[in-house]
């Protein structure tokens, strides 16, 4: 026979939420662990603790074991006292009196929320091998392609089928590389190296890059660069990174525009706002519906068929992040889009 | 003369000059375009033998080309070719059967799977015109 002090105990130590709910799903007991997580019950009804709900869930454990005295259990998404999400496994058994009437309701649930987060990122590496294994075969058909024609040129003397050949081999080499850097960004959790840098000057950086390839589709590249953004503590590449997705996806957006009236043009914009340094790149091209800007920032989410490996954004995201900053995307379909990146200027520690 | 006319339908530039290149090598004349929408207009302006498609394009995709022109009793005739990377692990023949069932639109007439291998692509294409 256990001693009722360490009844008490056990109870409390068990590493579970455990909680007693009478018939009204009042919580009339619960254990020390469930307290330190969802706070003191002080007679709420589960749902108003666990769901921040006032009426009872639609589907339960418990009202299936109040209804017929078996055992159930159900997998769900709780909210703790915080807030936090926290993912439990719901076991319910019924309470009876002497007389075998169910009274109450004993809840077990197991917190398995780090078993879910671990079961989500194998489940995003397993989309990142499919992913990364179709954009290589598309840069090996582009690969293929250039040695086939440069061949041709070769074997017919033909200088033009050489070069057209050897431009294709350098684009696509250009497009694995940038890949794999943009793929072991991803892959990596590391804070940025930050070092005191003249943002003006890695914007000017990043537009020179791209002034050709926008004239090239007779887009017209804009800038607006207020002269009071000074030195921040920013990773110089990181920032580089970020500003190259955008831009090459605002000239993207305009090259996949369909419109014959539009004058196309990108407007890249840097200037200080309160507490941050802003960098925001506007475009009149194709825009987006809600549906796409939901998906923006999730892992291999892509507009641009085979061409696109959906790392791009992510990236940006992952660069504004890191640096204590955010992202954020204004669009239209047909009217084009503005996507804007805020960096703390100071360094919080 | 008579040469026989290949439309071209792929969002890659580089996709559209290697297999351009590999038909004209074998006397077809070819035609390109860059997405669905293109594609019909250039096959309302030019009627070709044979189209060759891309699954994955933005605009308009390949599954919704083909299904439109599927559907229009002037172009279901024409033999069409999947072009793509998108491949199941039964490799060309499981890729019909899935896009036949899941995008519930007929199997095309022959399939190439990515990176395209010229001898195959030729071979698929003779067979059909």
């Amino acid at each position: 026979m256990v001693a009722p002090g360490l009844q008490k105990e056990i109870f409390d130590v068990v590493p579970c939420f455990i909680v007693v709910l009478d018939r009204e799903f009042r919580v009339v007991e619960a254990n020390r662990y469930f307290k330190e997580s969802f706070g003191d019950p002080a007679d709420k009804h589960c749902y108003e603790i666990y769901k921040k709900r006032e009426t009872p869930c639609a589907k339960c454990p418990a009202v299936e074991t109040l209804a017929d005295g078996k055992m159930h259990y159900r997998e769900d998404v709780v909210f703790d006292e915080a807030g936090h999400e926290v993912h439990v496994i719901v076991h319910t058994a019924a309470v009876r009196d002497a007389a075998g009437v169910i009274t109450a309701v004993v809840e077990v649930s197991d917190d398995v929320t780090e078993i879910r987060t671990l079961q989500d990122r194998l489940a995003a590496l397993g989309r990142l091998v499919g992913s990364t294994a179709h954009s290589i075969k598309n840069v090996l058909e582009g690969l293929r392609g250039g040695i086939y024609v440069g061949n041709l040129g070769f074997r017919d003397n033909k200088t033009e089928d050489i070069r057209t050949g050897w431009e294709m081999v350098e684009r696509n080499v250009g497009r694995l590389s940038r890949m794999i850097m943009d793929m072991l960004y991803c892959a990596k959790e590391r804070p940025p190296h930050r070092v005191a840098v003249d943002l003006t000057s890695v914007v000017t950086e990043v537009l020179g890059l791209y002034t050709a390839r926008a004239a090239e589709f007779n887009i017209k590249l804009e800038q607006d660069i207020s002269q009071d953004l000074h030195t921040i503590q920013i990773d110089p590449k990181d920032m580089h990174s970020l500003i190259s997705n955008l831009l090459s996806n605002a000239i993207d957006a305009c090259c996949s525009d369909q419109s014959e009236e539009k004058a196309y043009r990108v407007v890249v914009r840097a200037f200080k706002e309160g507490e941050n340094a802003v960098i925001e790149v506007e475009d009149n091209g194709v825009g987006m519906d809600s549906e796409t800007r939901s998906k923006l920032f999730t892992m291999f989410f892509s507009t641009k068929g085979s061409s696109g490996t959906g790392l791009g954004l992510l990236v940006s995201h992952k660069v504004a992040t890191e640096h204590g900053g955010t992202i954020s995307v204004k669009s239209a379909p047909g009217e084009g889009s503005t996507f804007t990146a805020r960096i703390p200027l100071e360094t919080k520690s | 003369m008579n040469q026989k006319k290949i439309l071209v339908v792929d969002d890659e530039q580089d996709v559209r000059i290697y297999l351009s290149r590999i038909f004209q090598e074998n006397g077809y004349a070819v035609t390109c375009a860059t997405d669905g929408e293109e594609a019909i207009k250039t096959l309302e302006a030019d009627r070709p033998n044979l189209i060759t498609l891309d699954l994955s394009m933005p605009n308009k995709s390949g599954v919704k080309f083909y299904r439109e022109i599927k559907s229009r009793a002037e172009f279901n005739g024409i033999p069409v070719v999947f072009v793509t990377g998108v491949t199941g692990p039964g490799g060309a023949t499981d890729t019909k059967h899935f896009y036949a069932t899941r995008h519930q639109v007929p199997p095309p007439d022959g399939f190439v799977a990515k990176p395209v291998d010229p001898v195959e692509i030729v071979g698929v294409v003779k067979k059909l015109i």
